[in-house]
This record gives C-alpha cells, structure tokens and sequence, in this order.
C-alpha cells in the first residue's frame, strides 16, 4: 500500500465522519419554540398583572405547558422515527431535555402551585436549572460559548435574587432573550447553515 | 513490503466495510437506508459488506418494524471499535512522519 492509497482512505474516513456529524447535529428547533412560548407566556403574565388579573395567570400558564410538553412530544417523536442514524450525543441531549424540562416543570409550576414558595422565587429558580442546561449542553456538543452562558444564568439567578420582586420579572424576560432565545437562534441558524453546506 | 509497515485488516481494507466502520464508530447506530446513502452504494453491495463485518464479529445487525416498514439498524461492536482503533493505527505506518504537521 502507497501514501496516496492511505491517504484516500483517510478522506473516506473523514469523509464519513464529517457527513454523519452534519445529519446528527442538533436542530435546535425545540429551543426555538420554547424560547418564543416563554418570551410570549411571560409577556401575557405581564399583561395579566398589568390589568390585576392574577387568578388568570395559573391557568394560561397551565395551557402554555401543556402546549409546550404536547408539541415537545409530537416533536420528539416525529423526530425519532424520521432519524437513520442515533448518536450518544443526541442520547444525552434528549436526557438532559427531559430531565430539565421536568426541572422546570416542578420548580417553575407544580412546587409554587403548592405553595411550597412564592411565585417570586420562580425566575431564581429557572435560572439555576437554565444555568446546569446550557452547561452540560455545552459540554456534550463542544461548544465553549454555551458553557458561558450556563455560567452567566448562574451569574443571573444571583442578580435576580438581589433585585427588588417588583422589577425581578422584566429583569427575568431580559436574561431569558439573552440567554436563552438568542442561544436557541444561534444553535437553529449553525444547523440551517450545515444543512446548504450538505 | 518495508517490515515497519503494520499490516492492515483485510475485514476492513474495502473502501464500502471503511466507510461503513467509520460511520458506525461516530454514532450509537444507523440504520441500512443511512449507511447507503452516506456510503454511496447499492442495496445489494451493502448487504454484502454488512454480511461480512457481522461474520467478523465486527458489528451487528438489528432487523424490526418502525410501524409496518421494516428497519434494519447496525451498531459497531467492541471488537469492531478495537480493530477498527487499529486499523487507523496500522495506516499511520504508512504515512510519512511529517503529516501530522501537514494532513492535507
């Protein structure tokens, strides 16, 4: 065997390689429909307690999750069957979703549903599971901006602790565009991009 | 040939059984229709090198339904990720020792 028949093999090699990591990378569509139904639910909370209506606000929250867990599942599913090829990676970030998301689920809905803490503790609390998300998210894609921004939810949820409760939610809505819908955009734009490269 | 060159495992010296391992060694699992569209084959080579690979030991092949399709999935096995690891180790005995600095 010659160099330039190693060296071919090699391209095969890379070739395949890099073709599979382009058909298994995130889509990031998920964030993005998730970034867009907070930024509206919080945006509609505002509204309702603009206007006093604060009996209203546990019930169009319970819609948005319902909305948001039902289409994350229709997702998830249209997705798994449509897929010809699974990575670990892709493995982990599907745990670290359903783990989070439950996370948020019980932090952010059920616990201050029970009165186990007031509904100005929830923006704390989102941030320190947004924070552990972005982190190991960033971990497993390889991808050093995201581990910052876990950093900076981190960095957040303290902020947001010491603001006054009145400002805390704008405070929240401001750190969730920059940290969480801006994010998602980035990860869906990366993805669209790979995709004309194929 | 030079005695410094590492001979190459003739399982997988076939660019189709390279391109197959080399896909299955970056994923958990991928299914027949992937790995002909990625390796650029037919429906009949493919079951050929496949074949192959399985008798070696080197992977496995996993047939079920998705709904009524039928599906066929491969995942590499570990003596498959082993000597695939040394199938690469044994190609750089054949490269020159200035290409790390110079890959291309």
């Amino acid at each position: 065997m010659n160099e330039p028949d190693v060296r071919e093999e090699l391209r095969i090699i890379r070739a395949m390689v890099e073709k599979t990591r382009r058909s298994t990378a995130e889509t990031g569509g998920l964030f993005v429909f998730w970034g867009g139904l907070i930024i509206a639910a919080l945006g509609g909370t505002m509204i309702l307690e603009h206007f006093k209506q604060y009996r209203w606000i546990w019930l169009f929250w319970t819609a948005v999750v319902v909305l948001g867990w039902g289409y994350s599942l229709f997702y998830g599913l249209k997705r798994s069957r449509a897929k010809t090829a699974k990575t670990y990676a892709e493995m982990a970030t599907r745990h670290l979703g359903i783990a989070c998301g439950s996370g948020f689920l019980l932090a952010c809905f059920a616990l201050p549903l029970l009165k186990i803490y007031p509904t100005d503790v929830i923006p704390v609390v989102f941030s320190l599971i947004a924070g552990i998300f972005f982190f190991v998210f960033g971990g497993i894609q390889e991808w050093p901006l995201f581990l910052w921004i876990g950093a900076a939810w981190w960095a957040g949820s303290i902020g947001l602790a010491m603001v006054p409760p009145q400002i805390r939610n704008p405070a929240f809505l401001g750190l969730f565009v920059a940290g969480y819908f801006v994010p998602s955009l980035l990860v869906w734009l990366k993805y669209r991009r790979e995709q004309r490269v194929r | 040939m030079n005695p410094s060159f590492a001979p190459l495992d003739p399982v997988i010296h076939a660019p189709v059984r390279l391109a197959i391992l080399s896909i299955l060694a970056s994923v958990r699992e991928a299914d027949f229709v992937y790995l002909k569209n990625a390796a650029g084959t037919s429906d009949g080579n493919l079951s050929v090198h496949l074949t192959k690979l399985e008798e070696a030991g080197y992977i496995v092949i996993r047939k079920s339904f998705k709904g009524r399709k039928p599906s066929t999935t491969c995942a590499l096995t570990e003596t498959g990720r082993t000597a695939f690891l040394s199938y690469l180790k044994s190609l750089e005995s054949y490269l020159p020792h200035d290409f790390k600095e110079n890959p291309s």
